[in-house]
């Protein structure tokens, strides 16, 4: 019979016979793990990126067993994590994991929407085609002109807040069938505040900021966009400005071609990118369970 | 301690923790956003050195006290000054920081590589 030979060291009391794993420091019978390396890392995210992946070299030349946590002062959270908000700016979903290869082990944060970005439906808009506050229109309307408005109530904007971008991202309900690109103008509403609106709203003052466009007009059921930063931080840098107050647009048409126009009832919102950026912590311990070669 | 930086940003990308490192580790350990080239990665390996100090040991000797059943024991005779082992500390003027990090006093995240003329690691500045 072939003889058992090695070492083995147990814990202080056990038999050395033991056959229970617990009891077992190291034995050379076994391939047990070893600790590799322990290593720290954060991932930074710019405001209006949604993703971020680090890359922790291990040189081991195989996948090793590792743990990863995400660290949060004394707390550190095992991956892979599943959190909802409560981050900065609305983020709805956020998810942090990691995988390994003979190489690395890659740690991965994934948001949606994408971190500092805020965004919301509009709570009111105007149809001058219509003269109704059921939908917001702009362009030509088979020879007619058609301008609209929308707002935006509880807006998350601090006074004279710096901002990556905003974007009016009206959607394309319905669309005229004539040809040429939508012309088009579009002002803020130049008040503090603007109340609801009941009736008309083309009347209240404008921006001396404004964005004119000249814009193929994209097929029903998607987007198209407006940039609004510069009419936003003109009217966010108003002496009366203060965070959740109301934000409105006026979009006039600028000699549209006969029939292009676009449409929506319910769909439309405001975006806007903070300025920023927002950090996570990583722990990762490294084992090793081969022997060097 | 293995520190990475950005050599463009000078920001703190991850560490590798420990004081001491076998040649593989400091030769081949990297850690890097994904979106960013090893070759724009700096990596930083804090020296470390042994600390001593001196303290007195009794200099004892056997001595036999009782000649009938010649029993030994051990008598002090004196006092010898020994060299021994204090543990480690960083080898850099900015050591106080260092061990902030290593203990989590303060977040190496909050932290810019500061860089000298040839690109080498001065020291950490917020």
């Amino acid at each position: 019979m072939a003889k058992d030979y090695g070492i083995k060291v147990m814990k202080a009391g056990e038999d050395i016979s033991s056959s229970d794993i617990r009891d077992i420091l190291f034995s050379s019978k076994y391939t047990m793990l070893k600790y590799h390396s322990d290593n720290t890392t954060s991932i930074e995210i710019t405001y209006g990126d949604g993703s971020g992946e680090i890359e922790i070299s291990h040189d081991l030349g195989y996948v090793p067993a590792y743990i990863a946590y995400m660290t949060e002062g004394l707390i550190s959270y095992p991956l892979p994590s599943y959190f909802p908000a409560p981050f900065p700016f609305g983020t709805q979903y956020q998810q942090f994991d990691s995988y390994a290869d003979d190489e690395n082990i890659t740690l991965r944060v994934k948001a949606e929407p994408a971190y500092g970005v805020w965004n919301r439906n509009f709570t009111d808009v105007y149809n001058d085609y219509y003269n109704n506050n059921w939908s917001v229109m702009a362009g030509n309307n088979d020879g007619t002109t058609a301008s609209g408005a929308i707002r935006f109530n509880a807006v998350d904007l601090v006074k004279d807040e710096s901002i990556t971008s905003a974007w009016l991202r009206i959607y394309v309900g319905y669309k005229g069938a004539g040809a040429g690109n939508l012309e088009i103008q579009t002002f803020g509403i130049d008040e503090d505040d603007t109340a609801a609106f009941s009736g008309s709203p083309m009347g209240r003052t404008s921006t001396t900021a404004v964005n004119n466009q000249s814009v193929i007009v994209p097929p029903t059921t998607e987007y198209m966009g407006i940039d609004v930063k510069s009419i936003v931080e003109e009217v966010t840098a108003r002496g009366g400005w203060s965070r959740w107050n109301a934000l409105g647009f006026k979009i006039y048409d600028n000699s549209s071609p006969n029939d292009v126009y676009i449409h929506d009832y319910y769909n439309s919102y405001l975006e806007i990118v903070h300025s920023g950026s927002t950090t996570f912590n990583f722990r990762v311990i490294i084992f090793k369970d081969r022997i060097d070669s | 301690m293995i520190i990475f930086y950005n050599k463009k940003t000078r920001k703190i990308v991850g560490t590798v923790e420990g004081r001491v490192h076998d040649d593989d580790m400091i030769k081949n350990s990297m850690i890097k956003p994904s979106n960013v080239k090893k070759a724009d990665i700096g990596k930083y390996v804090v020296p470390f050195r042994t600390d001593y100090k001196i303290i007195e040991e009794p200099i004892i000797e056997k001595r036999i006290v009782d000649k009938k059943t010649l029993r030994v024991e051990d008598v002090v005779v004196g006092k010898k000054k020994v060299k021994v082992s204090a543990g480690m500390s960083p080898h850099v003027p900015f050591a106080d920081l260092i061990l902030d990090f290593e203990k989590g006093r303060k977040s190496i995240y909050g932290y810019k590589a500061k860089l000298g003329k040839k690109g080498e690691v001065i020291g950490f500045t917020k």
